[in-house]
């Protein structure tokens, strides 16, 4: 045989085994990928830390003075001055589990995580799909509680949201998980919410100090200061609960009617946002409070680039650190949040209410607003304080959004033409 | 070597069989049926058991032993060849298209209570008449949740106005009663689905699909969702609760009262989920 | 021939596909923590053990009040201001005209209004303290709050008017205090308590019309300042003898959170927004300070 004809056949001969081979080395590399994966970690808010412009020293140190005081994922951590019960926090926290008796835990990320994140910052991996996003807990800012705007919801708001589900939203409703692990996620969602806004008060001091300060990690400067006084607004919460008082006695039509009037009035203002149909279409560029931030700091790193170009004071220098300061700025804005989104003013003529359906709920959001939404109060902003709106006007404008859903023909009280003047019912 | 491998084939068969034997006592059968036309459903189950069951022993026995008996090894015999039977294949076409007919026909009943012939039309049995039955209540399947809505206390059995209840995953009825229910899908496809009565609906965007049953045992059963709806499909369940007439109506009345609160303090979220 | 390199090419995709994905955006997540040394922290807590060290170094202290004067000037030329979006009530809001933003006014001379200035200061003098039963007056009018920047001490009733025809509700979100959202109808007035003292100043805007923007900084003691629009300021009663920090904001300033960065090394200006200064006792420090384009953004 000619020599090109052996090394054809010896080439051929070592194609086959490469080919025998390969599925065997195919697994193998696959395999190489099992095993035990690291543990997941809370993740510190980067824009918060971004926009302060912490060094990196400090945002280590911020990292263990939060393991230090709440531990990780997996190994929950309260100190007693918390409030928090460790116990239901164990059940919630950790890999989805169960026992021998059938006992569940893991239970957080079973049921919350892929949509409200191992770090309670409402970007879980179904985040991104859901409109509207899931909640963030690290600002501790609740819409739909019955205590007064900037008081923490109570317990049994939670176990209400949790049961009952957030209607016209991916939230879903977990009343048939039995008590004690609704019990347990509520606990862990307190604590998430709890460790999200120590971080940003941290944030805060760290940024407060003057130069060559440390932070000092002592009982006094953590613990009584930032960890204790938030603790008790959470139970403290209770203590701003709305108590409605009665509705007054009447016919239900003229309480109805007076609610149109207030609605398209100068007094409640409803009308600028919620529109002139109702269907939330009077103010749709604004923002909530967790997405407002977002939309600065990109305005303002556009600016900033923008001032750069035409800027000629500078030399390469400067040039260069600010142009790197705005990369990593613009970097964590991408990688750390979801795309801004307008928080739109609710559509009163679906009959879907986010906070509960019920004529208390709907007083509890006129009276106080919604919490990190642009939705002003009309109540007293503080206790003894008197508010914009009677108790019967607010309790005629329940009767009012209650009736929406089901009024067949609305004449608009505006001279302009209504946006959506055919709308026949659209009901849901 | 070829006789082991057709006893190997010999065990599909036999497994076969034996895993149907013993499925009752791991609990692996057909849920308990606590309806009233279930058991027609179940019967048709059966009987297609029974008759695929049977052709499928007698064909794999028929192939283990001519795979036992005319194993290659050890044989000398030239192969021979048939050129086909053209009897053979009218044979075996006619069998099975007679015996799918039979079927059809046979469950034909069966089916046309279940999805055809309404209660809803009344005793008159025209739909659109003034005795037609009312909807119990309205069942919207959402990504991922059931949601329900009955009609208010005041309404006289009217759905579709203010005084609505509306619950979630939580579907209460009474027992021995007649049901009726409208099924509605607020987003995409799901299927509303009652094991233990043996109930099973498509809920189609757009549509509104009467379904009815009637239940003939009270306690605590399985809603789920049995078409799949997105990541959350496999934990879209409720819970149907079968209780007495009062036990319904004070429940409900219950719902109401939460719903209609202009007082409470604290609306606690009791009885309607645990 | 073929078959090796058809073997080699799989082998060589599968490896790459194996590579890319165990890749990510494993962009800037922050650093993770430090298992003993958090395990030494939650030791240190749970026992109540004092600090190891003190923060800072020793404080002097001296005796005798001063007073901080300056102003502010643009260096070169200020950029002129835009207009800002106003698609509601438009009979009321800017009358048709449309309304200038407000955010970087800078005066013909050059004076910069709205810069803030306030002193951390560890002596405070009786004057300085926040008074029992303090009002002060937050109006707005067309649709923009007539004071862009107010600050005042923690403890004051802050009266927010409405002086306008129409609606509107005032939002504030401090850093660390509690949130208020308050409807306001036209002609009314509502009260606000600020609960805590900030260290940046809260933001207040109005729901139904969005431009709308103004600032306010409760503050512990009366050691601030906001210049007027000739850019001029004045802190009186300062302590003396010894150093105190000033704080300076502005809210387009491109520092963290508007901090206000200048080029001052005599005045120790730090990347903060903040410089030090020693007074003596009845001492007039006057700053003529120049602020170059680069210092907004």
């Amino acid at each position: 045989m000619t020599w090109i004809a052996m090394t054809r056949i010896a080439m051929n001969r070592q194609a086959n085994i490469a080919l025998r081979l390969l599925p065997v080395v195919a697994t193998l590399l696959l395999a190489a990928g099992c095993g035990k994966s690291e543990p997941p970690v809370f993740h510190l808010n980067m824009i918060a830390i971004n926009q302060a412009q912490i060094p990196v020293e400090q945002q280590k140190e911020l990292a263990n003075i939060l393991e230090a005081l709440y531990g990780t994922p997996n190994e929950p951590f309260v100190l007693a001055d918390t409030g928090l019960d460790l116990a239901k926090l164990k059940i919630a926290a950790g890999p989805v589990r169960s026992d021998q008796f059938g006992r569940e835990g893991g239970l957080y990320r079973r049921q919350c995580g892929h949509c409200h994140g191992t770090t309670g910052d409402g970007r879980g991996p179904t985040a991104l799909l859901l409109n509207p996003y899931p909640r963030d807990y690290r600002q501790g800012k609740f819409k739909f509680k019955s205590t007064e705007r900037a008081a923490k919801p109570t317990t049994i708001d939670l176990d209400r949201v949790i049961r009952h589900g957030i209607p016209g939203t991916a939230m879903p409703a977990f009343g048939l998980l039995p008590e004690s692990q609704i019990a347990a996620l509520t606990e862990y969602v307190k604590y998430l919410s709890l460790r999200g806004e120590t971080e940003l008060r941290l944030i805060n001091a760290i940024a407060d100090l003057s130069e060559g300060e440390k932070l000092a990690a002592t009982r006094e400067g953590l613990v009584d200061e930032i960890v204790k006084p938030l603790a008790e607004t959470w139970t403290n919460a209770s203590e701003s609960i709305i108590n409605p008082e009665p509705q007054p006695a009447g016919e239900a039509a003229a309480s109805v009617a007076a609610g149109r009037e207030l609605y398209y009035g100068a007094k409640a203002n409803c009308v600028k946002c919620h529109g002139p149909g109702e269907l939330g279409d009077g103010q749709t560029n604004d923002y909530d409070d967790w997405t407002k931030p977002l939309v600065e700091m990109a305005k303002s790193i556009a600016s900033e680039r923008e001032g750069l170009d035409t800027n000629t004071d500078l030399d390469s220098t400067q040039r260069r650190e600010i142009q790197a300061r705005l990369a990593l700025s613009s970097l964590i804005l991408e990688t750390d949040s979801l795309p801004p989104r307008n928080a739109i003013p609710r559509n009163l003529r679906q009959g879907i209410y986010r906070g509960g359906r019920a004529p208390v709920d709907l007083y509890r959001r006129i009276y106080a607003g919604i919490n990190g939404a642009p939705m002003p109060g009309v109540g007293p902003a503080t206790p003894g304080a008197t508010g914009t709106l009677t108790n019967d006007e607010i309790w005629n404008l329940v009767d009012y959004v209650r009736s929406l859903p089901y009024e067949l023909h609305t004449p608009a009280k505006t001279t302009a033409a209504p946006v959506h003047a055919s709308i026949e019912q659209n009901r849901f | 070597m070829g006789k082991f491998w057709s006893l190997i084939f010999l065990l599909v068969p036999v497994l076969g069989v034996a895993a149907f034997v013993v499925a009752p006592w791991y609990d692996h059968w057909l849920p308990r049926d606590i309806s009233e036309h279930g058991h027609t459903i179940d019967h048709l189950f059966y009987f297609i058991l029974w008759l695929t069951g049977a052709v499928f022993v007698a064909t794999e026995v028929v192939m283990f032993w001519f795979m036992w008996r005319y194993d290659s090894q050890g044989k000398a015999n030239p192969v021979k060849y048939m050129h086909g039977s053209h009897t053979l294949e009218i044979v075996w076409t006619i069998l099975p298209a007679a015996t799918l007919l039979f079927i059809a026909i046979y469950q034909m009943n069966a089916w046309a209570n279940a999805k055809i012939i309404s209660p809803a039309a009344g005793p008159d049995g025209i739909l659109g008449t003034a005795d037609d039955m009312r909807p119990m209540l309205e069942v919207t399947a959402r990504q991922f949740e059931w949601r329900l809505r009955y009609p208010g206390l005041k309404a006289e059995g009217v759905l579709g106005d203010s005084d609505d209840i509306h619950v979630v995953n939580d579907l209460h009825l009474p027992v021995n009663e007649e049901i009726l229910l409208d099924l509605k899908s607020a987003d995409v496809l799901h299927s509303f689905f009652l094991p233990n009565v043996r109930v099973k609906q498509d809920a189609v965007p757009g549509m509104k699909i009467p379904v009815w049953f009637r239940c003939t045992e009270t306690g605590s059963y399985d809603l789920v969702c049995a078409e799949l709806c997105g990541w959350g499909h496999y934990k879209m369940k409720g819970r149907l609760t079968v209780e007495s007439r009062e036990d319904f109506d004070k429940w409900l009345a219950q719902k109401y009262r939460d719903q209609e609160a202009t007082q409470d303090p604290q609306l606690v979220g009791k009885g309607d989920g645990e | 021939m073929r078959k090796t390199i058809s073997a080699l090419l799989a082998l060589g995709l599968g490896v790459v596909a194996m590579a890319l994905s165990g890749c990510g955006q494993q962009a800037a997540a922050g650093p993770t923590a430090d298992k003993l040394a958090a395990l030494d922290i939650r030791k240190a807590l749970e026992s109540g053990a004092p600090a190891a060290e003190a923060a800072g170094g020793a404080e002097v202290t001296g005796t005798g009040w001063a007073s901080l004067k300056g102003t502010f000037k643009f260096a070169g030329t200020p950029p002129t201001p835009g207009k800002l979006t106003v698609a509601k009530d438009t009979e009321v809001c800017g009358h048709g005209m449309g309304i200038a933003d407000n955010s970087l006014l800078v005066a013909s001379d050059g004076g910069i209004a709205n810069v803030v200035l306030y002193a951390r200061a560890k002596r405070v003098h009786d004057d300085a303290k926040a008074e029992e039963n303090a009002e002060v007056v937050f109006d707005q009018k067309d649709c923009m709050f007539l004071t862009h920047v107010l600050a005042f001490p923690v403890g004051a009733k802050v009266d927010i008017k409405n002086s306008d025809p129409i609606g509107h509700n005032t939002k504030i979100d401090p850093q660390k205090g509690v949130p208020f959202n308050q409807n306001l109808p036209a002609g009314q007035s509502v009260a606000y308590l600020a609960s805590s003292e900030e260290a940046l100043p809260a933001t207040v805007s109005c729901s139904i019309h969005p431009w709308m923007r103004a600032y306010l900084l409760p503050r512990k003691d009366k050691y601030f300042a906001v210049t007027k629009p000739d850019g001029s300021f004045e802190i009186a009663n300062l302590p003396a003898g010894e150093e105190v920090e000033i704080q300076v904001w502005h809210e387009r300033a491109s520092g963290p959170g508007g901090a206000l960065v200048l080029d001052k090394k005599d005045l120790k200006w730090t990347p903060k927004g903040r410089f030090k200064v020693k007074l003596d006792a009845d001492q007039t420090m006057d700053l003529a300070l120049e602020v170059p384009a680069a210092a907004f953004k």
